[in-house]
């Protein structure tokens, strides 16, 4: 791995004056949390795609199934770090991987399909406006016109961009995957398909429920859903735009008397005819995934195992926290050793 | 890798279980061959660290069992899709780091399997191998068998001395790994040694001149087949030549058993006739029991008055021309003491004296009483007469042992000889006339002879006495009990050496070994025959080795092959025992002889004196021998004045 903080700390010594800021106390939920979607319900609608509309269906109990293969990724932001001004420069470490179940069914990294990044999100423009030339170090410019000129405003941008980031990559991997897969077995996304995989083996599983697709009426078949039902599937437009998938809610775990949402995922498979003769079956492979449990996970409801087991291999090999933080603190500590 | 190690797993260190300066952990591949007690080495750039596996733990992701069990739906059967990833993580104690200085915790790095050399270097045997190694067994590391080497000067002194084994009957090996190491001493060690076992179970030693295997061709070869005698087996044979330790039985060992009340029959089981030849008898005289008088005596009894009379007695009486009731008097056995007390006591009641020398009538009866019975109460051990056998002090032999059999001895007995034997010993080593330098005295059943409670007694003490201060003498205690536990705390404490074969769990619920992991427990609770743990000084931590099974007649088979002879009628065992000196001495006369004299305590002194004497003609001279006593020949013995009246009533008892 590169030594990103060590060049940036390197490159900070070498101006004449400094006044370094760093922002260390992030949330211990950062791996998970900068997305605007959990916090914020966006807008969205539906195409309905089976004749059922969003009823409860009882797909049949578990079934083992065909995955074979399951991706996840991960993002580590760490900042924002100000240096002689007030333009936020984030750390951010992303990652995917594809793990492959043996027939042990024991969990193995699939050669080549574990990719990270490590870079430094700023608005390169602003800062350049303060004299701050970064180099040595990889950068992801975050400029953008629209982004108001607020450190919060511009921070969240550069979040944003991580994110962005993250699934690009996890895009990269699965169509690599898609590529060289042409077997029966099938692929396990975590979170939602990004592209068109036309009749590829590709499923993605949704733990968030921040962008409102059904009406009132049919969230309200959703959520009154038993275990082992799905609803009926629908094709989900984002800013009317069609998305390439077909996509159905299914709930994993009872949930009489808990938190509506608890046991409930949102499946996304291609937008093909296969897919959708095969939605049922899909909906019971993944109920087999439900053991073993993810706990103890707190999302352990929504999570199958494998996709928890990629995780924690990413973040086996991520830079930690503690390390991550210490580097930080370093960098704060350059301004203090000047003035002493 | 380079160092042709084989790697087997890496060292990890957390917040919450980091290392130390003293121990590590380190996870290792599913299928790889560590376990309790396997030596590992990590290197680093920096160092080298040895390691023994203390602990082990094998655990996957799982929050709690419930979740499984949620998981499965409770079902037990269930199959589900992916298995959790499990470790298997180790703990090591560590035995030795290089360089030693300075003493830093662990560091992180790749773990590998202990070849031979690094065995060696682990338990700093590289320090004594070629100088002062006594192999004790094999340490197994997959298929690799490494020699594990004890350091004699810590073994047999001046640095350290003593040996210890603890461990369940019958599956800890304790009186094999003694007899095994014992063998191993002989091949090894640079300087001469002589044994001195105490048998005080049944047939235990009685055959270490045998061979567990028959060779081909043996003399007793189709005994051993019919008897289905179990042999050294191939993986032994090959643990012998790895150890270089001969695979024989011992070539020179000396039997010593007292007889039995009857002082004809040995008392012991080694009397089949083939073998009774070479046991010879203990019997020992009034001189070699006016020396340990304090011994046999009950302590209580032994007041000062009781001391000066038997001082007097020793100073001044035992073989010392005296005179008692106007009667000359030359005591040099216990019948001459008896006869010498009678006159003592006749001379005060005739002249009507409470007092004779200065000693107290009440005293004089009490002394009486309490030596006089001794030689009926150990009678087989304690001679009445002038005829003693005893192990050879002076002239002990390089690499002999001296097997004393008190197995069927009653508890003072057994203390008597102890006590005496280990006195002489250390006299002898003291001015350097023993005939060895070294002794080790092999004691089994240490629990009974050295408690940790009960009262203090003279075997405990000499036990004591050996170990705190035998190793300045040469003199090496070598002792075996089933729980260490029970053993007085020095003695065991004391032995720098100690083994442990398999273990009662609730022997190691006692706190001398909280010191030990629970699988190192468990790992001691579960030994399989021929295996030990170790300690000894070298070792930083106990260390678990394989040792073979030694080439010795186990007491069970040798009573199978050489069952005991019946206890012959006095007449028989005498034509028997005097047969030994003369193959071809009539039967019928010695009986005859016997029949005629009607004395049978006469007749065996006979026997006994004859046998030492071993003269040309025996029969003459036992003929001779029992003549004197009927007055038939001139004699120098003091005339016979009285006979004891109340013998074995003393009339002082509860006073
Ligand atoms: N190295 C060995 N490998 C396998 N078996 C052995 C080995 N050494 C001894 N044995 C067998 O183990 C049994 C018990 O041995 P041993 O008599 O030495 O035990 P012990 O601990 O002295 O028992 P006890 O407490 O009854 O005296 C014997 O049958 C012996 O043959
Ligand atoms: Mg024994």
């Amino acid at each position: 791995m590169s030594d990103l903080l060590g060049n940036l700390e390197a490159y900070i010594r070498t101006l004449p004056a400094v006044d370094v800021r760093v922002t260390l106390s992030h949330s211990p939920l950062a791996d998970e949390t900068p997305m605007r979607a959990e916090s914020e319900v966006i807008p969205g609608g539906r195409e309905l795609a089976e004749e059922c509309g969003i009823m409860a269906i009882d797909v049949g109990g578990a079934c083992k199934g065909e995955f074979c293969c399951f991706m996840d990724g991960m993002q580590r932001p760490r900042g924002p770090i100000y240096v002689n001004s007030p333009v936020p420069i984030l750390y951010g470490y992303v990652a995917a991987a594809i793990r492959v179940r043996g027939s042990d069914r024991r969990m193995r990294t699939l050669p080549g399909f574990h990719k990270v990044d490590e870079s430094l999100y700023f608005s390169v423009g602003m800062a350049e406006r303060y004299g701050l030339t970064i180099s040595g170090v990889k950068i992801v410019d975050t400029s953008d016109s629209d982004t108001i000129e607020h450190p919060i405003a511009l921070a969240q941008v550069a979040y944003d961009k991580i994110s962005t980031i993250r699934g690009a990559l996890e895009s990269e991997l699965a169509a690599k995957w898609v590529d060289q897969n042409k077997g029966p077995g099938w692929l396990l996304v975590d979170g939602s398909l990004q592209s068109d995989y036309g009749e590829a083996n590709v499923v993605g599983v949704t733990k968030s429920h921040g962008t409102q697709y059904l009406t009132w009426d049919e969230q309200r078949v959703v959520l009154s859903m038993k275990v082992g039902e799905r609803s009926g599937a629908f094709i989900p437009l984002v800013h009317g735009r069609r998305r390439p998938v077909y996509s159905w809610y299914l709930r994993m775990h009872p949930s009489e008397g808990k938190d509506p949402y608890f046991g409930l995922i949102r499946v996304e498979a291609p937008r093909s005819a296969r897919a959708l003769a095969m939605i049922d079956d899909i909906s019971r492979w993944i109920l087999a995934e439900r053991a073993p449990l993810s706990l103890p996970d707190s999302r352990w409801d929504k999570m199958i195992y494998p996709i928890r087991d990629c995780e924690l291999y990413m973040k086996s090999l991520a830079p930690s926290h503690t390390s991550l933080d210490a580097r930080l603190f370093r960098l704060s500590e350059i301004s203090r050793s000047r003035e002493g | 890798m380079e160092n042709g190690l084989q790697q087997i797993g890496r060292v990890v260190a957390t917040e919450a279980k980091p290392s130390t300066a003293y121990s590590f952990s380190f996870w290792t591949a599913d299928d790889s061959k560590v376990g309790i007690g396997t030596l590992v080495v990590v290197v680093t750039e920096k160092v080298e660290v040895f390691g023994v596996v203390v602990e082990g733990f094998g655990f996957t992701d799982l929050g709690s069992p419930l979740h499984d069990y949620i998981g499965a739906e409770g079902d037990p059967q269930a199959e589900p899709p992916t298995i959790r990833p499990e470790i298997k993580l180790y703990s090591a104690a560590v035995l030795r780091v290089e360089p030693e200085e300075p003493l830093q915790p662990v560091p992180i790095g790749p773990v590998f399997l202990a070849d031979d050399a690094a065995v060696a270097r682990a338990l700093r045997m590289d320090a004594y191998v070629g100088r002062s190694e006594i192999p004790v067994g094999l340490y197994q590391n997959g298929d690799l068998l490494a020699p594990v080497y004890l350091d004699s000067e810590f073994l047999l002194g001046p640095e350290a001395a003593h040996l210890n084994i603890t461990g369940v009957s019958g599956l800890a090996t304790k009186t094999s790994s003694i007899e095994f190491i014992l063998q191993s001493i002989f091949a090894s060690f640079r300087e001469d040694v002589a044994v001195v076992c105490f048998n005080v179970k049944g047939c235990d030693m009685l055959f270490l001149d045998f061979p567990a295997s028959a060779p081909e061709g043996y003399k007793y070869e189709k005994k051993y087949l019919d008897n289905n005698i179990q042999t050294i087996t191939p993986e032994d044979a090959e643990k012998y030549e790895k150890l270089q330790v001969p695979c024989e039985p011992f070539a020179n060992v000396n039997y010593y058993a007292p007889y039995k009340p009857d002082r004809v029959n040995l008392n012991t089981l080694r009397t089949h006739p083939d073998l009774i030849g070479s046991v010879k008898p203990l019997s020992w005289g009034l001189k070699d029991i006016l020396e340990y008088t304090e011994v046999v005596l009950n302590r209580d009894d032994v007041d000062a008055k009781a001391d000066a009379l038997i001082q007097f007695i020793r100073q001044r009486v035992f073989e010392q021309k005296s005179e008692a009731n106007g009667q000359p008097f030359e005591v040099k056995n216990f019948q001459h003491l008896n006869q010498w007390f009678d006159a003592v006591l006749r001379e005060m009641e005739t002249s009507n004296r409470s007092e004779w020398k200065t000693h107290h009538y009440a005293t004089i009866r009490k002394v009486y009483n309490r030596l006089t019975n001794l030689s009926g109460r150990y009678r087989g051990l304690i001679s009445p007469d002038e005829f003693t056998s005893d192990l050879p002090w002076g002239s002990f032999e390089d690499r002999g042992i001296y097997v004393v059999d008190v197995a069927k001895q009653e508890a003072q007995a057994q203390d008597l000889v102890f006590t005496r034997i280990v006195s002489k010993l250390r006299e002898h080593l003291e001015k350097g006339n023993l005939g060895v330098k070294h002794i080790i005295v092999v004691v089994d059943e240490l629990n009974k002879y050295a408690p940790s409670d009960g009262q203090e007694s003279y075997l405990r003490q000499t036990l004591l006495d050996i170990s705190e201060r035998g190793r300045y003498l040469g003199l090496v205690l070598f002792s075996a009990q089933q729980f260490r536990s029970q053993v007085h705390k020095r003695i065991v404490g004391n032995s720098a050496t100690c083994m442990y074969g398999r273990m009662d769990m609730d022997e190691l619920a006692t706190p001398g070994y909280q010191v030990l992991t629970p699988a190192t427990k468990e790992k001691l609770a579960t030994l399989s025959k021929g295996q030990l743990m170790i300690r000894h000084p070298h070792f930083n931590q106990p260390i678990f080795v394989k040792f073979p099974r030694p080439n010795v007649l186990r007491g069970p088979d040798g009573i199978k092959i050489f069952p005991p002879a019946d206890e012959l009628p006095i007449e028989e065992a005498i034509w028997q025992n005097l047969s030994r000196i003369d193959r071809n001495l009539s039967r019928s006369a010695v009986k005859d002889l016997v029949a005629e004299t009607q004395d049978d305590e006469e007749v065996v002194r006979a026997m006994n004196i004859t046998i030492q004497k071993n003269p040309d003609d025996p029969m003459a001279y036992f003929r001779r021998q029992v003549r004197k006593k009927a007055n038939l020949l001139d004699d120098d013995e003091p005339p016979v004045i009285i006979k004891d009246v109340d013998a074995g009533v003393d009339p002082f008892e509860g006073v």
